[in-house]
């Protein structure tokens, strides 16, 4: 990693421990809370940073997932690591319906469809009968905690951010893999000029849907997280601010750059909770909600100004073809055409 | 390539292909014969059709009506990726880069049958690392033969517009076809560096068999290398004949005059 990103991350561990000597169980909340987008944030840059779908509607796909989870467990006490893999399948096969008609669309009228479907989701939960087994807009509440056997409240919430920690780092290979490799490559050329790539023999439709399956999936996964870890879930909460702060993420991390998303999203997190705290002890001429969205704001503005490449830029996809490369270097292949300057 | 195996003398035949945009016929029932193993050009003025009749060889515009015939299989209408797996590649006049990507990562992508493409084997190197190291001396073998092993490194959009079609041809080669379909190869470089791409296409279709139709407005340089020639005119084959014939042809003379 560059230096930029090392040292903004050594900042941001840094925070965390100032946090955590203040107040453990607010340094878990803050890490759940980083682990919980940066789950997000990472099957955005899979469909967005690398394969150029602008699904605006992420948040949908975390409801499903939130959903389906905090149902199966309340109504049906199926056990947690079920209710996981049922929120993954169940926002899977959401993206895979939605991704059928849309994939095929322009990036502008992608986003346009998925921000519709995103708050058609959370409609659709929000005005149905409060009888019903979500609750409709009375929220859905008795979801089992996992580590209910623990019986320290502080060791509990330990285990299981530790938990959500642990499935963020899955995610974070997993898609750290993909991109390192010749698919990698493949969902970069779709993304840079899908002609291009359907003309060097890609098949570019099965790709797309591909990428917006598996990144709803993981999105179903964060939705999940979310759900056991606040054990009520309310069809409000999944609003399209929570879409576009996850984009914020990806554009100041860097697209295409799995550290530097994570980085992104640890810190786009730490300047809400900041600016949350400070408004407790400095007065504004306004109210501190707006502030803080005007500062993201300006964030956004700043970066596709002046860094568009984010934080952590993009990095060539690193297979074992660079040591062919190399080798070649080496051996003095790679010489310029003779009389012309480059 | 298999060329005996298939009985037809032409590796590509256009039979009548006809396609209209709203009010403009684009092209008006073209009729075109590739000889297989020739190099054949596909000339005349501007607007007459060269690169819509590419598009629907292609696969990018589906005919309204016609028969694009490709090494004995019917592939009109056919997606372009399917057509590129058929062994027909092509490349733009104006050339489409992987922009954000190098120029050998723009190489090895347009690689076929590499296992490591799919979502379920691409996170277990040992599944696809031998296959991508053939791929990868492959990519530099032909990015030293084209001369570009030397940007290797850079971004595709970081490289000269000569040296893009040079990425563009090298990304054709990848996939070891059986005809290239290229569109104005040396549009954009220096007369001695037009030479030389003819002059390695023609080393390329000679030695690997490869067939080509190329459309390109150079002329003088374009006689020099290529075995046969169609004239375009308002979506109409004109006139076709050895370059030789062309030349001396009075319809031909009358088009380019005309048009200038």
């Amino acid at each position: 990693m560059d230096k930029v990103g090392l040292v903004l991350g050594i900042i941001v561990v840094a925070i965390i421990a100032v946090f955590a000597a203040i107040n453990v169980s607010y340094a878990l909340d803050l890490i759940f809370f980083i682990a919980f987008y940066a789950i997000a944030s990472l099957s955005l840059n899979l469909e967005y940073g690398y394969t150029g779908l602008s699904n605006f509607g992420k948040v949908g796909f975390i409801a499903v997932g939130a959903y389906i989870a905090g149902v199966l467990s309340a109504a049906f006490n199926v056990p947690f690591p079920l209710c996981v893999l049922a929120a993954a399948v169940a926002a899977a096969a959401v993206g895979a319906f939605v991704g059928i008609p849309t994939v095929k669309l322009r990036e502008d009228y992608l986003g346009m469809a998925t921000i519709i479907i995103g708050e058609m989701i959370r409609i659709l939960l929000r005005n149905t009968p409060t009888n019903s087994v979500w609750g409709g807009v009375f929220g859905l509440r008795g979801i089992k905690p996992p580590f209910a056997f623990i019986k320290d409240p502080l060791a509990r919430q330990f285990a299981y951010v530790g938990l959500s920690v642990f499935l963020f780092g899955l995610v974070y290979w997993l898609i750290e893999r993909w991109g390192n490799s010749p698919l990698g490559r493949v969902l970069k050329a779709i993304r840079d000029d899908e002609l291009a790539a359907k003309s060097v023999g890609k098949f570019t439709y099965r790709y797309k849907l591909l990428s917006l399956t598996l990144g709803s999936a993981i999105a179903g996964i964060a939705g999940a997280l979310y759900a056991f870890y606040f054990l009520y879930l309310n069809p409000d909460t999944f609003i399209p601010l929570i879409t576009f702060m996850i984009w914020v993420m990806v554009i100041i991390g860097g697209m295409a750059n799995n550290a530097g998303v994570v980085l992104g999203t640890a810190i786009v997190i730490l300047i809400n909770r900041i600016t949350q705290i400070a408004k407790d002890y400095i007065k504004l001429p306004l109210e501190p909600n707006y502030f803080q969205a005007m500062l993201v704001g300006l964030l956004i503005i700043l970066f596709l100004m002046f860094r568009p490449q984010g934080l952590v830029p993009e990095k060539p996809v690193n297979t074992p073809s660079w040591e062919v490369l190399e080798k070649a270097e080496e051996e003095g292949r790679a010489k310029p055409p003779g009389g012309e300057e480059q | 390539m298999n060329s005996n195996s298939r009985n037809s003398n032409y590796i590509l035949e256009v039979i009548d292909v006809r396609k209209r945009f709203g009010g403009i016929i684009a092209l008006d029932g073209v009729n075109l014969k590739v000889k297989r193993g020739s190099m054949t050009a596909l000339i005349g003025p501007n607007g007459s059709g060269k690169t819509t009749l590419f598009n629907v060889i292609a696969g990018v515009y589906k005919p309204d009506s016609g028969k694009v015939i490709f090494d004995g299989t019917d592939i009109t209408g056919w997606p372009p990726e399917k057509i590129y797996h058929r062994g027909l590649v092509r490349t733009f006049q104006v050339p489409r880069m992987f922009k954000a990507m190098t120029v050998f990562e723009n190489v090895l992508t347009a690689a076929k049958g590499n296992p490591g493409e799919r979502f379920s084997t691409s996170p277990l190197r040992k599944i696809w690392k031998a296959i991508e190291l053939k791929i990868a001396e492959k990519a530099v073998d032909i990015m030293e033969l084209l001369k570009i092993l030397h940007v290797a490194r850079n971004l595709s959009s970081a490289i000269s517009g000569g040296q893009m079609k040079l990425v563009e041809l090298a990304r054709g080669l990848m996939s070891d076809p059986i005809m290239l379909l290229l569109d104005e190869p040396a549009a954009g470089v220096n007369p001695t560096l037009a030479h030389e791409i003819f002059g390695f296409l023609r080393n390329l279709n000679k030695e690997q068999g490869i067939s080509m139709l190329i459309i390109e407005h150079r002329l003088d340089i374009l006689f020099d290398y290529v075995d046969y020639v169609y004239v375009m005119h308002r979506g109409k084959v004109v006139a076709e004949g050895t370059p030789k014939e062309i030349v001396e042809n009075p319809v031909v003379v009358d088009i380019y005059l005309g048009e200038a």
